[in-house]
Formats: C-alpha cells, sequence, structure tokens
C-alpha cells in the first residue's frame, strides 16, 4: 500500500533546473508567440475590415493555416526548415548569400526562430478572426463622432475602437495563450525538444517523464504546478471580463 | 496631452499614412507568407518519392504523382517510384472509413459542444448561475494537460463500454472543448443588452423563450464562428483519439501517423491527406462565411 506523499515531490520538482528552464521557455514562447499573433492579426484584421477588391478572397487565404492539422503543420516546417530547405533556397535566392546550410533545428535559438514563426503562421488566423468580426460590427456613432471632432485615424483606434474590443481582445488572448502553452505535435515534430533540451517546453517536459521515462507521478505534480500558474495568470486577465458583468 | 504624448501620435499618424499608403504591399507580402506553407505542401503531395526532402529542394516535381492521393481511397500496396527505396512496398488501407469517422465524431463533438455551451453560457451570463467561480472552473478543464486527464478517462471509459465507440469520442471531444464554446458564447451573450429580453418576456415570453427567440438570432454568427473554432480543435485532435480508439474507429489524425513507415516517412500520401483534410474544414469556414459578416457580433444593437 503506498503511502501519500505530501509535498516532497513538489519540493522536488521545484529545486529541478531542467522543470524550471522548461517554465521559462514556454513562457517566453507563449508571451512572443501570442503578442505577435496579436498585433499582426490585429493589423491584418484592421486592413481587411476597410473594403477594397478581392477581400473576400484574401479574408478567406488568412483563415486557412488555422484549418490544417498541427500534425501536418509541425511536419510541414519540418521540410521548410531543413538546411538547404525551401528557407534556405529562398534567402540564398534573395539576398545572394549562401544560406544553404543554415541548421535552423538544431541550433537553439534559430529553432526557437522557426518555432516561434510556425506558430505565427498557423495561429495569427485565429486572432485576426475574432478581431476582424470584432472590429466590423463596432457601432458606427463613437467613431463618426470623433471624426467629426477632429480625431486621427490613430486616435480613433487606441481610444474608441480597443477600448470598446477590450473584453474580446482579453478573451482571444487568453484563449491563445492557454493554446499555446500546449504546444506539443509541431514541437514534438522539429525539434523534439532538442538540440539539447534547448526547445524543451513544459508540455514536452511533461511528456518526457510521464510517458517516456514512466515517472507518472513526477510529470502529474510538474502538470499540477502549471495549473496553479495559470490559473492564477489567467483569473488576473480576466478579472475585467468578470467584473463588467456586475455593473 | 503631454507634449511627447503628441509627438507620438503624430509619428504614429505619419507611420499610418505610410502603412496605409503601401498596405497593399503589406497585404501580398501577408498572404505570400500565409500560403507558401500551403503552397509547399500541396506541392510535396505530387512528388514522387525521391524528390520529398532532395538538397537543393525541388520546388516544382518532375512528374505528378497523382498516385499519392489515388493511394489513400483505394488502398492497397504503394511502392514509390524513384529514389533509392524503389523496392519498397508497404500496405494502405483505405482513408475513406476514417473521413466518415472523423466527420462524425467532428460534427457530434460540436454540435454537443456548441449546445451545452450554449445553455451554459445563458445560465452564466444571464442567471449569474455560479457566480465568478464556475466560469473560471470551467475554463480550468482546459488548462490541464490532456495527458494527465487521460488515465482517468481510458479507466472511466472501459467501465462504461465507451472504448473505440462513436458515442465515447464525440462526448470526450464537446467535454474538452466545452470551456472555450462557453467562453466564447457567453462574451457574445453578454454583448446583448438585456432590456430586449426584458421587453419580450413583458409581451409574455417565458426567460427561455427570450434568450432563444430574441437574443439567440442576433448572437448566430458568434455561434458559428465559435463552431467553426471548435471544430478545428476537434477534426485535429489527436490524443483522445489514440488512446479511446483500437480498430473499430480511426479518425483521421490518427490515420496520418500510418503514413510513418519504419523505412521512411511517406510524405506524399501524408501530404496528400493534409490536403484532403482541409477541405471539409473550408467548406465549413465557407458556409459559415455568410454569417461572419456580422458574425461574432460584439454589439448587435447600435448603443
Amino acid at each position: 500500500m503506498a503511502k501519500f506523499d505530501f509535498g516532497s515531490g513538489f519540493l522536488t520538482i521545484l529545486q529541478d533546473s531542467r522543470f524550471l528552464m522548461a517554465l521559462g521557455r514556454t513562457a517566453m514562447f507563449v508571451g512572443l508567440a501570442v503578442a505577435a499573433e496579436f498585433l499582426i492579426g490585429l493589423y491584418l484584421a484592421n486592413l481587411v475590415s476597410k473594403s477594397f477588391r478581392g477581400k473576400k478572397v484574401v479574408f478567406s487565404v488568412f483563415l486557412l493555416p488555422m484549418f490544417v492539422m498541427p500534425l501536418i503543420v509541425g511536419y510541414t516546417f519540418w521540410m521548410i526548415f531543413q538546411p538547404s530547405g525551401p528557407i534556405d533556397h529562398v534567402l540564398t535566392l534573395a539576398t545572394g548569400i549562401d544560406f544553404m546550410s543554415t541548421f535552423w533545428l538544431s541550433n537553439g535559438i534559430l529553432a526557437w526562430i522557426a518555432l516561434i514563426a510556425t506558430d505565427i503562421w498557423h495561429w495569427t488566423p485565429f486572432m485576426f478572426l475574432i478581431l476582424y468580426s470584432g472590429l466590423v460590427s463596432l457601432p458606427e456613432n463613437p467613431i463618426s463622432a470623433a471624426k467629426v471632432l477632429g480625431a486621427s485615424n490613430w486616435q480613433i483606434f487606441k481610444d474608441i475602437k480597443i477600448p470598446m474590443l477590450r473584453n474580446i481582445i482579453i478573451i482571444a488572448l487568453v484563449i491563445r495563450a492557454m493554446e499555446a502553452m500546449k504546444l506539443f505535435d509541431e514541437l514534438y515534430l522539429m525539434t523534439g525538444g532538442g538540440p539539447g533540451f534547448d526547445t524543451e517546453t513544459i508540455s514536452m517536459y511533461t511528456f518526457t517523464t510521464a510517458i517516456t521515462t514512466a515517472r507518472i507521478g513526477y510529470g502529474s505534480t510538474a502538470a499540477i504546478i502549471v495549473l496553479l500558474i495559470s490559473l492564477v495568470l489567467i483569473i488576473t486577465a480576466v478579472r475585467p471580463v468578470l467584473l463588467v458583468r456586475e455593473k | 496631452m503631454s507634449r511627447s504624448e503628441r509627438e507620438i501620435a503624430e509619428k504614429a499618424e505619419v507611420l499610418e499614412e505610410k502603412l496605409a499608403k503601401h498596405g497593399y504591399v503589406i497585404l501580398a507580402l501577408a498572404v505570400v507568407f500565409t500560403l507558401f506553407p500551403l503552397f509547399w505542401l500541396f506541392m510535396t503531395s505530387l512528388k514522387p518519392l525521391g524528390e520529398w526532402a532532395s538538397r537543393p529542394p525541388i520546388w516544382i516535381p518532375s512528374s505528378l504523382e497523382f498516385k499519392n492521393y489515388w493511394i489513400l481511397f483505394t488502398g492497397g500496396n504503394y511502392s514509390p517510384q524513384g529514389g533509392s527505396q524503389s523496392s519498397m512496398i508497404l500496405t494502405f488501407t483505405s482513408v475513406t472509413p476514417a473521413l466518415i469517422d472523423s466527420a462524425i465524431c467532428t460534427a457530434g463533438g460540436t454540435i454537443l459542444s456548441i449546445v451545452v455551451g450554449l445553455l451554459a453560457a445563458f445560465g452564466i451570463a444571464r442567471h449569474k448561475i455560479g457566480g465568478n467561480f464556475l466560469p473560471l472552473f470551467v475554463l480550468s478543464a482546459r488548462m490541464i494537460p490532456p495527458v494527465t486527464a487521460l488515465i482517468p478517462i481510458i479507466i472511466l471509459y472501459s467501465t462504461l463500454h465507451l472504448i473505440d465507440t462513436h458515442v465515447g469520442i464525440v462526448m470526450a471531444y464537446a467535454v474538452f472543448t466545452l470551456p472555450y464554446s462557453v467562453w466564447m458564447i457567453r462574451s457574445f451573450i453578454d454583448e446583448i443588452p438585456t432590456q430586449l429580453e426584458e421587453s419580450a418576456m413583458v409581451d409574455g415570453l417565458s426567460p427561455l423563450a427570450a434568450h432563444f427567440k430574441v437574443t439567440l438570432p442576433l448572437i448566430r454568427g458568434g455561434v458559428m464562428a465559435t463552431a467553426l473554432f471548435i471544430a478545428v480543435l476537434n477534426w485535429s485532435e489527436f490524443l483522445l483519439a489514440l488512446t479511446l480508439t483500437h480498430e473499430a474507429i480511426i479518425t483521421v489524425p490518427v490515420k496520418l501517423t500510418y503514413f510513418v513507415a519504419s523505412v521512411a516517412v511517406l510524405y506524399g500520401p501524408q501530404s496528400a491527406l493534409g490536403i484532403i483534410a482541409i477541405v471539409p474544414l473550408i467548406v465549413f469556414g465557407y458556409t459559415i462565411q455568410r454569417y461572419l459578416a456580422r458574425g461574432l457580433t460584439f454589439g448587435a444593437v447600435k448603443r
């Protein structure tokens, strides 16, 4: 009969530098990728929300990456980022400098650039979809009133549109951050956490400890710690949305 | 507004004018960035074996290998031409059952998730059920890495004989996407003023009828957009489909892993399946696009 072990697992894992590093890398990845997706999505949504020729086609094209399965995204980008692969080829042809043997996925920093670019490609459409729909359905009155009063486009964007979209921005960021935190398929296929542990995130770490090395308790402890941290962060983030209801 | 703020605003103005002038260029760049990996995937799906991973990369295949698509539906022996491994022969079964199973599970899971999510969202948004705790509790279900939830689910499903059944997968899909459907739909409901429902209730509608006859039509686009996102999540779900099925049911993401053979990864057929797997979602996205113009309506009523 196994005895309950109160807390010693937590103490051990919090002293595990591999776990802490994975935690830090996950935070870095989520921060960079989600911020970039949000900014690009917001910018493109704002651009596409104006009327121009071919708008429907552009709109549909921007949604496409979201439809591709993560597994397929993973190995498509794995192929693209191969040394002497398409990216190297394009860079070499474009700049005239020989990039043909850039080992994107076996260099810590380049691997992160590749992974973040992959995630931006895959999930900016989600941000785009939500922010676009938010932007086009904003009420006209405050915007035209501000125009009459001589506000610049930038001021209207910053002081009227963004505050009106606040709730949806928060929810989009929270959903995206929660999903990005669990990045696995692309990571597993592209780098597998390597080179070394350079791209090992928390989901990769949990997978390796719980499944590959069969330390299920240890992996679960890591998962619980991540759950607690993300719970605190997410409650902080969605507080304004919850409070709106009580006004 | 202080002086530095004004300067920043002016700089932003100049920047924005420049960006507006180059809007088309930026859009074109974004379209190229978006389409390039898809182009590569599509080209790989038409390449014969030797050209899948050649260096320098081959942009346009020397001969179009439609066999990569054809073999998916017919099944049978696959012996890719070209390359050094031309003697390699692999046997596949048709992917048609996988596409059907995936469609059933995705449609079922998405509909269940949206229906339950809609009811829950009305409860949370309109009747304050569970206060602030319940919405967060619902959302927290999505924060747990699915790997850690798997073992209890497997035990539960074995007891209930749900392993390898459509019902089991549909329920698992619905449960795992419910947090997002509740939160997204709820945010749409929050944007519709309660006064509309109240006046409908004065006219004699029950609260439930007011929800469904007054608010629901206004958030229809939002519900559709949520459904699209949930369908994307369900369609590409891998871990649950892998562990909760054995042989009676197989979904497309699981089928995809079959192309990783012991000798090589069959990128041609795998890419072809990847391309085919996008099609149902494009169709779904296209169907709901007319709702999306008014969709995700954060303010259906102009205030």
